[in-house]
């Protein structure tokens, strides 16, 4: 069972699910720093939110460079991302701090 | 070149990454960095994508830290596991201590699992109710319905979605195979539909099968079904022969029906006969509640029901929930058994302790040094609690093993009466609860070496072992005491348990059962002549065989047969014809001499009460209390079973007999067989006295059966005293169990005073030296030895007697029969520990006498 999300692995994993496979684009559409999307996309790897795989060698090696890692959210992953959305989406905004 | 600086980052902060990462690390972080550079960029982008590439480090930072944290718990317990390895005797001790608490866990819990709280096999089982009448003004909590108010019930209630009956009956089959005498459930047609119950095979009765004439038909439970048609699917459509009778079998029951329903052989329509009266009370009524309605509610709305028009006076109805009805006889019994193996676990925990807390004193000085070494509190404590998380694990596993074997010898053991209600067997909660409980009991036995480590950390060498007598000596005496008081509380709840046990196995039942054979030999015979041809023949063939002093017969025997309360109206010339509730019997002439019931006024029957003459009954003692509370002879007084009967004569009345042992004598009503036609009433068991050996008896009694019809059955051939056993064999065994955990915490007593003792005389083997060199005798060494462990135990003895008081006051309040204070078993509980602890403190005390002074000054 995969613990709570955190906001920055929501934000991670909602990237992902939406089409971006590759980490330095995550960090570009998320713009969270990478110290902090890494460990949030090797977390919800280990807890089975997303997997990895590597592009194919061939298609790199045309563009002259090595194969990215590309990440893709699973089944339980788009649950996860959206019952927490569901719980996002319930807050209200607050107008004023109570003093 | 900046691309150049990058790729060099990344290689650089992939030496930080662990081995086993570095490769994907590296590769992903290269890819990424090419990639990005391949596309064109200004300044401003390039200058991110290196600060983007200086958070490679972090990650890799990260990465090993996670890895780290992974690796130093896999390498605590590794070495925890090697550290346990080496020290083998002490592993296996602690091990099979911890086994024999959690595998007596995790046996009882998998039985508590499959019989309270595994769901009912019905469709929303929380609805369903069972419906008893009360009789307050004669303290009747329970009785059988009739169904004339099952039907007022089903017309009245506006909160019951359905209504349906049983009743309990024997049927004989016949052909196919052996005759055999079945036991039977007479249905209604609505009683499938109303359990909501899914049916293996087939369908169940229609309302034209549940009427008087309609077409037999039959359901078999699926026990019947596999062993005598051997599971045959094709059996659904058959007929098979019932009491001479053909019957269609309509289907076979699920396998996982409660055991009031499925400990029978076949279910058939209830079928109320015109002979049955519409108010004898012969019904168990189940009824399902509409959603939403509480038991409480359900139960008015009967009671509303019952008494409309003034109905019903004196009777009040009682609603339980199914479940409490199906398991409540054995849900205190088996939560109790819980509770205390929930205590021989926690001796075993704190035997656990103090072996560890010894274990840890000796290696204080390792500890010390791991903490000079820079060792941290946590690290230490980690080791610790990891070193009892591998005892607890090995714990588990050969517990889980102890506790499989342990529910098949105890479903082995178990009498037949409580083993078709309790069942045990490991599913996945089972094994979560083991794993649970070993979890638990490691972490509980790694506090008290917690507790001590701090001192650990703060001495080193010798002057560890004075902070071990000032510190942590209290803390290992304190865990014997517990371990004392709980086995107290164990001991005398055991002890108590007996003595309410002898007293109910002893208590007069009102009949001799010595030298008594008891058989049923139901006839299925409906025509009332030649069914009582065949029972007066009985009576004279079982005379004429060799040993036999009497014989009398009955439609069941007390002890074994508890059913049959029936209204009866009592005629009273001084007030108002009144009902009451008795049990009939239906008897020979000759029962109440074989049994040895006096006669307490008036004459037995004299077996010529002919079926057109006057009726005639005997009553006990208890009835004519009832009915007659303002005394005089009930000779001549007049008796009518049921409201539409005739009235029959009093003619005798003989003393009270027990139909449940830990209950009062019911009152009965006896007929003489000869005037009762209905064959549901039949005096299908026979008594047998002689002055032989009863058992011998069996075999004749077959052959003059035999002799008289080949086709009839003989079944249940047992000595009375055998009944009387059969009775009490529930109690019996959860008596054992109570005992046999007793004993456990007895033996586990004695092992932790024993191993404290031991450790403490081997600490001070150098003082015992010094003392013997300067003049102290060997009987004062023994003696100090001896005072130190009783003093411990004493404590133990006196704690466990004030939890022994509470524990039976509690124990009043739930089980019958026990009185809330009695010094006896505690007395005997405390005397019998302190005996075992005695011995158990002796062996090290005579070690500790035999201390050479001269080895002792060269020790340590």
């Amino acid at each position: 069972m995969p613990r709570q999300l955190s906001v920055a692995a929501l934000t991670v994993l909602h990237a992902v699910a939406t089409g971006t496979a590759h980490g330095f684009d995550i960090i570009e559409t998320t713009g969270l720093p990478g110290g902090t999307v890494y460990p949030a996309l090797t977390r919800l790897e280990r807890d089975g939110l997303l997997v990895s795989d590597w592009e194919d060698v061939a298609a790199a090696r045309a563009d002259g460079r090595p194969p990215r890692r590309n990440y893709r959210a699973t089944t339980p992953g788009v649950h996860a991302l959206n019952d927490a959305l569901a719980r996002v989406h319930a807050l209200r905004p607050v107008r004023k701090a109570r003093t | 070149m900046t691309r150049a600086i990058c790729r060099g980052v990344v290689r650089a902060a992939s030496l930080v990454t662990p081995r086993v990462d570095r490769g994907r690390w590296l590769g992903e972080w290269l890819a990424e960095v090419d990639h990005s550079w391949t596309r064109p960029a200004g300044a401003g982008r390039r200058c991110m994508l290196t600060m983007r590439t200086c958070t490679a480090l972090t990650h890799a930072l990260w990465l090993r830290k996670e890895r780290t944290n992974m690796n130093s718990l896999l390498q605590d317990l590794q070495v925890s596991a090697r550290m346990l390895w080496r020290q083998r005797a002490f592993s296996v001790v602690a091990v099979a201590t911890l086994a024999l608490g959690i595998g007596a866990n995790s046996a009882i819990f998998s039985i508590v699992n499959r019989t309270l709280l595994t769901p009912l096999p019905f469709g929303n089982p929380e609805q369903l109710v069972q419906v008893w009448e009360t009789v307050p003004a004669q303290g009747i909590e329970e009785n059988t319905p009739a169904p004339s108010t099952l039907d007022v019930w089903r017309a009245g209630s506006r909160l019951a979605s359905g209504f349906a009956a049983y009743s309990s009956a024997t049927v004989n089959i016949t052909g196919g195979g052996d005759p055999e005498r079945l036991r039977s459930l007479r249905a209604s047609a609505d009683l499938i539909p109303v359990l909501d119950l899914h049916l293996t095979l087939g369908r169940g009765f229609t309302a034209d099968e549940d009427r008087f004439g309609g077409p037999r038909a039959v359901l078999l439970t699926h026990g019947f079904w596999a062993r005598r048609f051997h599971s045959d699917p094709s059996i659904v459509g058959q007929t098979v022969t019932l009491d001479g009778d053909a019957a269609v079998v309509a289907g076979v029951l699920p396998d996982d029906l409660p055991m009031s329903l499925r400990g029978v052989d076949v279910w058939v329509p209830l079928a109320l006969k015109p002979i049955e009266s519409r108010d004898s009370r012969m019904l168990w009524v189940v009824a399902r509640a509409k959603p939403g309605v509480t038991n409480a509610a359900l139960q008015q709305d009967l009671d509303t029901a019952m008494h409309r028009d003034g109905a019903g006076e004196g009777i009040g109805v009682n609603v339980k929930s199914m479940d409490e009805e199906l398991r409540g006889g054995v849900r205190l019994d088996l939560l109790m058994i819980f509770g205390v193996s929930g205590v021989v676990l926690l001796i075993a925990c704190a035997n656990v302790m103090t072996m560890l807390l010894a274990r840890g004193l000796s290696r204080q000085r390792e500890l010390a040094i791991r903490g000079a070494l820079g060792a941290g509190r946590a690290r230490l404590a980690r080791m610790l609690i990891a070193e009892s998380v591998v005892l607890g694990v090995a714990g588990g596993a050969v517990g889980l093993l102890v506790g499989a074997w342990a529910v098949r010898l105890l479903q082995h053991l178990m009498p037949a009466s409580l083993a078709a209600t309790v069942s045990g067997g490991f599913d996945a909660r089972v094994l979560a609860f083991t794993f649970a409980v070993a979890l638990i009991a490691s972490l509980l036995a790694s506090v008290a070496p917690l507790l001590t480590s701090r001192t650990s950390l703060v001495v080193s060498g010798r002057t560890a072992d004075s902070h071990e007598r000032r510190g942590t000596a209290w803390l290992r005496a304190s865990l014997v005491s517990a371990q004392m008081a709980l086995a107290v509380v164990l001991l005398s709840g055991a002890a108590l348990l007996t003595r309410s046990f002898i007293e109910v196995a002893f208590t007069p039942t009102g009949f001799n059962a010595d030298g008594v054979l008891t058989a049923q030999i139901p006839r299925g015979d409906t025509d009332s002549v030649r069914r009582t041809l065949f029972y007066t023949q009985l009576i004279d063939a079982v005379r004429a065989i060799p040993g036999v002093d009497d014989v009398g017969l009955i439609n069941g025997v007390p002890i074994r047969f508890f059913g049959g309360g029936s209204g009866f109206q009592v005629d009273d010339e001084h007030a108002r014809p009144k009902t009451v509730l008795g049990h009939h019997r239906i008897v020979s002439a000759g029962y109440f001499r074989t049994m040895g019931i006096p006669m307490l006024a008036g004459e037995p029957f004299s077996g010529r009460e002919a079926a057109d003459g006057e009726g005639v009954v005997i009553v006990s003692e208890s009835f004519v209390r009832a009915a007659w509370p303002q005394g005089g002879s009930a000779i001549g007084r007049r008796v009518r079973w049921g409201a539409d009967g005739s009235f029959s004569r009093v003619i005798g009345v003989v003393s009270d007999v027990r139909l449940v042992r830990s209950a009062p004598p019911a009152p009965h009503v006896y007929l003489p067989y000869t005037q009762v036609s209905y064959a549901f009433y039949a005096p299908s068991d026979v008594v047998i006295r002689t002055s032989g050996r009863p058992g011998t008896l069996a075999g004749p009694l077959r052959d003059a059966v035999r002799r008289l019809d080949p086709n009839q059955p003989v079944a249940t051939v047992m000595t009375m005293n055998e009944v009387l056993a059969q009775s009490m064999g529930g109690r019996r065994f959860t008596l054992s169990l109570m005992a046999v955990f007793a004993g456990l915490a007895l033996v586990l007593c004695a092992i932790g005073i024993y191993g404290v003792l031991s450790y403490t005389v081997r600490r001070r083997t150098r003082e015992f030296g010094v003392r013997m060199a300067i003049g102290a005798t060997s009987g004062r060494v023994r003696a100090e030895v001896l005072r130190q462990g009783l003093v411990m135990t004493g404590v133990g003895a006196m704690a466990g007697a004030a939890g022994a008081v509470l524990t039976a006051n509690g124990l009043a309040t739930i089980v019958p029969g026990i009185t809330a204070f009695d010094a006896m078993p505690v007395a005997i509980a405390s005397a019998l520990l302190l005996g075992v602890s005695a011995l158990a403190c002796d062996i090290p005390a005579r070690r500790a006498m035999r201390v050479d002074p001269i080895v002792a000054l060269r020790d340590q």
